[in-house]
């Protein structure tokens, strides 16, 4: 991956915003105490701006990718399946 | 039928060599916009001639077969002087020539086998297209619906699929064009953005699998058609010394086919400016007839609606629409918190309920937007400053969408246009870390077993389907007892599949009634020679007019929402 190419001088109102975005979404209702998708997105976000090593971060996008599908999948799985095997 | 087909066929051939002839006069179009020109000069040409052929009452095999074969002469007499040399290239196949194969046959299949379904194309999209092809022009009777007279650019490329054939059987091919140009769109930008070619087509692909869109597609549904001419502007934008006459049409197409698609327009606007390269050339003169053509397509039917209701967003008023669907006039704050709110937090997941076509309570996005889309684009956006400032053009499509529209169940189908771009991001990802193909792959494939059905459709309603023969294929029964009756009355308020009392051959004409007394709706029923009628009324008035005809003995009820006047 290159090399990132974010200006040092945004960095810091960047993290702030991230942190900002990761806090609503653990204190947001109603879902619980927390949004999966928008905090996975936050914390990866937090994850690829404290990583100084361009190779991990493909990787830490990976990982959250992976996470996410597994989120969407339980949800929407047996909503598809369900509709194919004609149970609505 | 045999001259519907020949009709079909001159008119199909006509309209495609007449968009190439068109393409070929079209200059420094980049090899990666190639097929978007050509899908955007199609449907303006088609768009175009259904309008004429409306207004002329024209809108029938003969006539337009007739110039279709007039015009098809023509073409073929000055091929070479027109350059016309037809682009035959030896197919290399790729997997993802495969993969798009296999896409393109199944939706053949899903339109051969599935017939409209969706309420909102039932009710008031499809009743039009009914109403034209019966009278073979313009009607001033939409159907009951107050959408009726909602811009319907969309419904002439939809009629140009069933008017020949007098059938319903191909409508939702007209699904498939702006399905592909949505991905043609895709594929320029993605282009644009530096990826390969094989990397392009594939985030081209993944675009067309998105679960909202495709299932809108498959469903004559017309969000899919507006976010594939939104994301044809976004491709336009961006080249150097944007083509203004294209874009005028593609513009025109769009402001034609859905109002949602102007509340989107800021964002096209903010990307123009973003990505500005210096002078604007001055337009050839064929820019300048296309960007006509764009004018007449996005005006025509608010000037229609100007000379027939005296507004032209009819019925829309400064203060909205009320009633059972209602509309929202302007911008508001307050919607675009709440849609924005709505997406992150319950509709993105896909979750509340199966996916149909209006995209009830989920966005549609599909697993890949969600998952690794929306990963690799928060990994790209701070790294390349072109996705950067091309995010920030979507996001203002989408704010502009989201300001402009109630925060109902079904306001995510409006910014079906955002998934592109996480598909572009995942590629992009993929195509430098080929580990990322994993998650990507994984989610496509939930797309493709997402795709086989609307909700709305569901496995009963193809089982109906299928044990019908294509000329009879309807959902009719599902909704209507059989009624032979020719004409039929309709007598109801509120959203009613009325499409479907036309039969798919348009056979049946329907009489809408609008009594305001049980002697009037008699005397309209003995006029118009209609026995038996469709009534479900829902205002309090339609209530006591229909009890009062039957109190009085003068009409009966023969079954679910059927009535018949009796004999005196």
């Amino acid at each position: 991956m290159p090399e990132g190419q974010a200006p040092s001088s945004v960095l810091g109102p960047e993290l702030a915003t991230c942190i900002l975005a990761l806090t609503i979404s653990v204190v947001a209702e109603p879902r619980g105490f927390w949004h999966e998708w928008s905090f996975l997105l936050s914390a990866c976000w937090l994850a690829l701006i404290l990583c100084k090593n361009s190779r991990l971060r493909p990787v830490i996008a990976l990982c959250a990718a992976m996470v996410l599908l597994l989120v969407y999948g339980a949800g929407y799985v047996p909503l598809v399946f369900s509709l194919l095997q004609g149970a609505r | 039928m045999i001259l519907g087909v020949v009709g079909m066929a001159l008119s199909h051939g006509a309209a495609l060599l007449g968009a190439w002839a068109l393409f070929k006069r079209v200059r420094d179009v980049p090899e990666s916009c190639r097929l978007l020109v050509f899908l955007v000069l199609h449907l303006t040409l088609i768009s175009l001639v259904v309008i004429a052929a409306g207004m002329l009452g024209a809108l029938s095999s003969a006539p337009l077969g007739g110039v279709g074969l007039v015009a098809l002469l023509l073409l073929l007499l000055f091929r070479n002087r027109l350059g016309l040399t037809l682009p035959w290239r030896r197919l290399s196949m790729s997997w993802w020539g495969a993969a798009s194969l296999l896409l393109v046959a199944r939706f053949l299949i899903q339109a051969w086998l599935f017939a409209p379904s969706n309420g909102d194309a039932l009710g008031y999209h499809l009743p039009k297209i009914a109403e034209w092809v019966r009278g073979g022009r313009f009607t001033p009777q939409m159907g009951p619906d107050t959408h009726s007279t909602f811009p319907a650019s969309f419904e002439l490329v939809e009629a140009w699929w069933v008017l020949f054939l007098r059938q319903d059987v191909l409508i939702e091919l007209a699904g498939l064009e702006f399905l592909i140009l949505g991905s043609a769109a895709t594929y320029a930008i993605a282009d644009f953005l530096g990826l390969s070619p094989r990397a392009a087509a594939w985030s081209a692909l993944l675009y067309a699998l998105t679960p909202g869109l495709y299932l809108q597609t498959v469903s004559c549904l017309n969000d899919a058609p507006v976010a594939a001419l939104l994301l044809s502007c976004v491709a336009l934008i961006l080249r150097k010394n944007p083509p203004l006459g294209l874009l005028a049409c593609a513009i025109g197409l769009g402001c034609g086919v859905k109002a949602t698609f102007i509340y989107a327009l800021p964002g096209i606007g903010v990307l123009a400016y973003l990505f500005r390269s210096g002078r604007i050339a001055r337009p050839a003169r064929l820019q300048w007839v296309l960007g006509a053509c764009g004018v007449i397509l996005g005006s025509f039917w608010y000037f229609r609606n100007l000379f027939w209701f005296g507004n032209p967003i009819h019925p829309v008023g400064v203060s909205g629409l009320t009633g059972s669907h209602p509309i929202q006039f302007g911008a508001s704050a307050g919607s675009l918190i709440d849609n924005l709110f709505n997406l992150i937090r319950f509709r993105v997941y896909d979750r509340a309920e199966p996916m149909g076509a209006t995209l009830a309570n989920v966005a549609g996005w599909g697993a890949l937007g969600f998952s690794s889309g929306a990963a690799a684009l928060v990994l790209l956006l701070r790294e390349d400053g072109r996705l950067r400032r091309l995010a920030i053009g979507f996001i203002v499509m989408a704010a502009g969408v989201f300001s402009c529209v109630l925060p109902d169940a079904w306001a995510m189908r409006f910014v079906l246009f955002f998934p592109a771009i996480l598909c572009i991001a995942a590629i992009r990802v993929a195509e430098q870390w080929r580990p990322y193909l994993l998650p990507v792959v994984a989610a496509a494939l939930l797309q493709v077993v997402g795709t086989l059905l609307p909700a709305e459709l569901g496995y009963g309603g193809l089982r109906v389907l299928l044990s019908q023969s294509w000329r009879e294929r309807t959902l009719s029964g599902q909704y209507f007892m059989n009624v032979g009756d020719n004409p039929i009355g309709y007598f109801a308020d509120g959203r009613v599949p009325v499409y479907l009392l036309y039969r798919p051959d348009f056979s049946r004409k329907i009489v809408y009634f609008k009594p305001r007394s049980a002697d009037a709706l008699l005397a309209e029923a003995s006029s118009s020679g209609v026995r038996r009628f469709f009534a479900r009324p829902i205002s309090l008035e339609s209530v006591e007019i229909l009890a009062e005809g039957l109190d009085s003995g003068r009409l009966r009820k023969i079954g679910p929402a059927f009535y018949e006047i009796v004999p005196p």
